[in-house]
């Protein structure tokens, strides 16, 4: 076989060029996605959207404020990021007399319509499904994971999925991921933390960009949520939706306040689901964002990963502690030869 | 932005049209690739190019400075106020946390409670690399002063050098810096990146992917959940993944480097195809373990003070190359427990020689003369070191050194119950151990290939080959391992 012309460097870039084209035309839906997100991300920059904010009182909120995003705290030295400075306190968790356990609020929302049958006793879990995106990949998944291993009638599949969510179905559609999860698994009980990704707004294929909060974006949202919840609801499951705790930026809390009420209205439509608000399970003595805390022992722990987003291994203990004490009226895990409850 | 992503490729093809465009214009050509380079950077966040920034200039200063410097005092307290400031801001971003939590602890007792520290410190990707390549310049320039660099900006692009510049490999200014002025294109160069990216791609996407989406991940997070055979082989399944994600990042960087027309060392061989502790280090990571032995084993005296010493020197090299990656206790364990048996190898080699030179001695029963016999016990030997190797990577991968206990107890406590694995975590994990042997191979005859293929076909293949990489890959690609270091 004789050798072709030599490569020239017009001639490589050519090359270069072509193959990158080739590639993308035949991954054409994840670049128009990401081509997509990328133009909708400069669009946004330029307008920053209105929208309305209806926020549960009894997540601490003004109900019904309407506003713009507050914007970002600023960094004043681009090497440091001063947000902890801004938020931090030292000291212990809302109850004083116990730091690694916070109050745990209430399992049902107060202006609940869930049947009766939801209140009914607390069931056996042997089997445990944990679903969600990185929080339950890093951090709040494997400790709590690693506590309901300790049970040993009590089997757990745990799927942690990075960058997912309710927005981006084109990616991972979790309604089905579900339901393929609950047919190979056949769980007793399933534990859902999930929309950290979500506070953005959805960018439909065609049709007009719907804002993150506002009533279009709500709908569409609210409906995904409906379809996730409807794979739990067809086989009668018993699902805890872990909410989202607070976050490090006042702008981003706003919006995951928006999300967590969202998640408390379509649980409370799903007899056997029950939200539960983790949101002040890991603040201050002062109830605001913390990235460290102080242990039992005194000692100094990182409860926040320096994104101020995602939990450390410190912070996942911490939740967990606090979901198990919370569960534990609605669930047992039971031990060979005993029954005890989670805590 | 990420090295495997859409705007990487797009940013990728401007800087290849202006880099063979502007190749060879003198000024005009460093500063292009210097604002490349710093562009690069600054899409971590912005501020961050005042790093590779300063960190550029300092050296540059102190090597210029020790180079005209006729006292050997002062050229010393040069070198040492240079590595400080390297080291110094190192420490500063790689270590603060750690130093603070030390100071806490120490106070707690004493009823004294630290506030939890008022800022959080962003860790810029790549830290560890541009700092060592720095005081590796001023040291070279410390020895020889012949190896000063005059240019300003060739420091800063030799810092700051986009493929490199994240997670190595290492380079030293005397390889790098007279590439830049080398404006010769070498086709079957170019053809070798190519190849290069495409292994690397297949390493990261599909090899390492996979393994840590589907058994490493999950166990080493929870392991008591696990059955003890699983647990056994989500350590052998890490192995494998850290070679192919680190190796596959250097794959993509030296393929990248070699698009522009750069030549960068290479930083693996086949470490998991070697009959000793020793060879592993000659494979693994070795810009790291080069740079080590370089400028730290040396200096400590190596092996030309003395058998103890030279073990000493081992322990202290490997250790502080262990804290290298961070400031933790199994990091440090890692790297001892490495030294450890690097010098019992060095132990077993001196004791070798010494019998060998004593005469009254026979020859070692333990030499084998069969050519099979010695291939199997080198093939058992192979197994042993790979076991070893893949036994220590506990340490580096747990959370933490409980957690890597409690991993070594879950293997021992031979449970059969619990969760399993999936099957295709075999073949995956097969793939990785072979890639090794056969990835030099097959690139050579991708290159080939290539070489005798019409330009359409040419671009065909290339493109055919990574969209298979990219569709056998997972919807969302977790983060290369070494960019926490």
């Amino acid at each position: 076989m004789s050798t072709h012309k030599e490569l020239t460097p017009l001639r490589a870039i050519l090359l270069y060029t072509v193959a990158m084209a080739l590639v993308m035309v035949c991954e054409f839906q994840r670049v128009s996605s990401w081509a997509r997100d990328a133009w909708s991300n400069i669009t946004a920059m330029e307008s920053p959207p209105v929208f309305a904010l209806h926020i549960s009182a009894t997540e601490g909120a003004q109900p019904g404020v309407t506003g713009k995003i507050p914007p970002p705290p600023s960094v004043s030295w681009p090497l440091l990021d001063p947000v902890a400075l801004v938020t931090n306190g030292y000291g212990f968790g809302p109850a004083k007399n116990d730091p690694w356990f916070p109050a745990a609020p209430s399992l049902l929302s107060l202006k609940t319509n869930k049947p009766a049958s939801s209140n009914a006793g607390p069931i056996v879990a042997h089997k445990v499904l944990i679903v969600g995106d990185s929080e339950i990949a890093e951090g709040f998944g494997p400790a709590l994971q690693r506590e309901l291993d300790k049970y040993p009638s009590v089997k757990v599949l745990r799927k942690g999925i990075y960058s997912t969510g309710f927005i981006h179905q084109e990616n991972l559609n979790w309604a089905r991921t579900l339901r393929a999860l609950i047919n190979q698994f056949h769980p007793d009980l399933i534990i859902v933390h999930l929309g950290a990704n979500d506070p953005i707004d959805i960018v439909p294929k065609t049709g007009r960009r719907m804002y993150f909060g506002n009533d279009q974006w709500k709908e569409v949202y609210g409906s995904r949520l409906a379809d996730f919840l409807k794979a739990v609801s067809e086989k009668k499951i018993m699902t805890f939706w872990v909410g989202l705790p607070i976050m490090g930026s006042p702008a981003y809390c706003e919006k995951i306040k928006v999300l967590n009420s969202m998640f408390r209205q379509e649980c409370d439509k799903v007899p056997g689901c029950f939200y539960m608000d983790t949101w002040s399970a890991l603040t201050n003595s002062k109830g605001k964002y913390a990235s460290y805390l102080r242990g039992p022992g005194g000692e100094l722990v990182r409860i926040r990963a320096k994104d101020h987003v995602h939990l450390t291994g410190g912070g996942g203990k911490i939740l967990t502690t606090f979901f198990l004490k919370t569960a534990s009226r609605h669930v047992i895990f039971q031990t060979v030869g005993k029954v005890s409850s989670s805590n | 932005m990420f090295l495997i992503s859409f705007e990487f490729s797009l940013f990728l093809l401007v800087v290849l049209w202006l880099n063979w465009t502007l190749r060879g214009k003198g000024v005009y050509y460093r500063f292009f690739l210097l604002a490349a380079n710093f562009f690069f950077y600054a899409t971590q966040k912005t501020g961050l190019i005042l790093l590779p920034l300063g960190v550029g200039i300092s050296n540059y200063v102190f090597a210029l400075l020790i180079s005209r410097s006729t006292r050997q005092g002062t050229r010393k307290a040069l070198l040492w106020i240079d590595m400080v400031l390297n080291l110094g801001l190192l420490a500063f971003y790689k270590y603060f946390d750690f130093l603070y939590h030390c100071l806490d602890s120490v106070l707690v007792p004493l009823h004294i409670q630290l506030p939890p520290p008022f800022f959080d410190i962003f860790f810029p990707i790549g830290i560890s690399f541009f700092t060592f390549q720095g005081i590796s310049y001023c040291i070279d320039v410390y020895r020889d002063r012949d190896q000063v660099i005059k240019n300003p900006v060739d420091i800063l692009l030799f810092v700051s050098f986009f493929p490199t510049i994240l997670a190595g490999p290492i380079m030293r200014a005397r390889t790098f810096i007279p590439q830049i002025d080398h404006p010769e294109f070498d086709s079957r160069s170019f053809q070798e990146g190519f190849a290069l990216i495409l292994s690397g791609l297949f390493k990261k996407l599909v090899i390492s992917s996979y393994l840590s989406e589907h058994i490493v991940r999950d166990v080493f997070q929870a392991p008591a959940g696990y059955s003890s055979p699983t647990v056994l082989l989500a350590v052998f399944a890490y192995s494998i993944q850290i070679y192919c994600d680190f190796s596959g990042y250097s794959d993509i960087a030296i393929g990248i480097a070699q698009l522009m027309g750069y030549r960068l060392p290479p930083n693996f061989g086949m470490p998991y195809a070697v009959s000793n502790v020793q060879e592993f280090w000659r494979h693994w990571h070795i810009s790291l373990s080069t740079w080590l032995r370089d400028y730290l084993y040396i200096p400590l005296g190596g092996s030309k003070k003395g058998k103890v010493r030279k073990y000493l020197n081992l322990l202290i090299t490997m250790g502080l190359g262990g804290l290298w990656h961070g400031p933790d206790s199994r990091f440090l364990l890692w790297g001892l427990l490495h030294g450890a048996f690097l010098a019992l190898k060095h132990m077993w080699r001196d004791l070798r020689q010494s019998l060998s030179a004593d005469k009254t001695v026979k020859k070692a029963p333990w030499r084998l003369s069969t050519p099979g016999l010695a291939r199997f016990c080198n093939f058992g030997q192979c197994l042993l070191v790979f076991t070893l190797v893949s036994f220590l990577w506990v340490f580096f991968r747990a959370e933490n050194s409980a957690r890597a206990f409690e991993i070594f107890r879950a293997i021992f406590a031979c449970k059969f119950g619990g969760a399993g694995f999936e099957f295709p975590v075999l073949p995956a994990m097969a793939a990785g151990l072979a890639i090794q042997f056969a990835g030099p191979k097959l690139s050579q005859f991708y290159t080939r290939l290539q070489e005798r293929l019409p330009l359409h076909l040419q671009a065909a293949a290339a493109a055919l080959i990574c969209t298979v990489i990219i569709r056998l890959g997972p919807s969302g690609i977790p983060p290369f391992i070494y960019f926490q270091f």
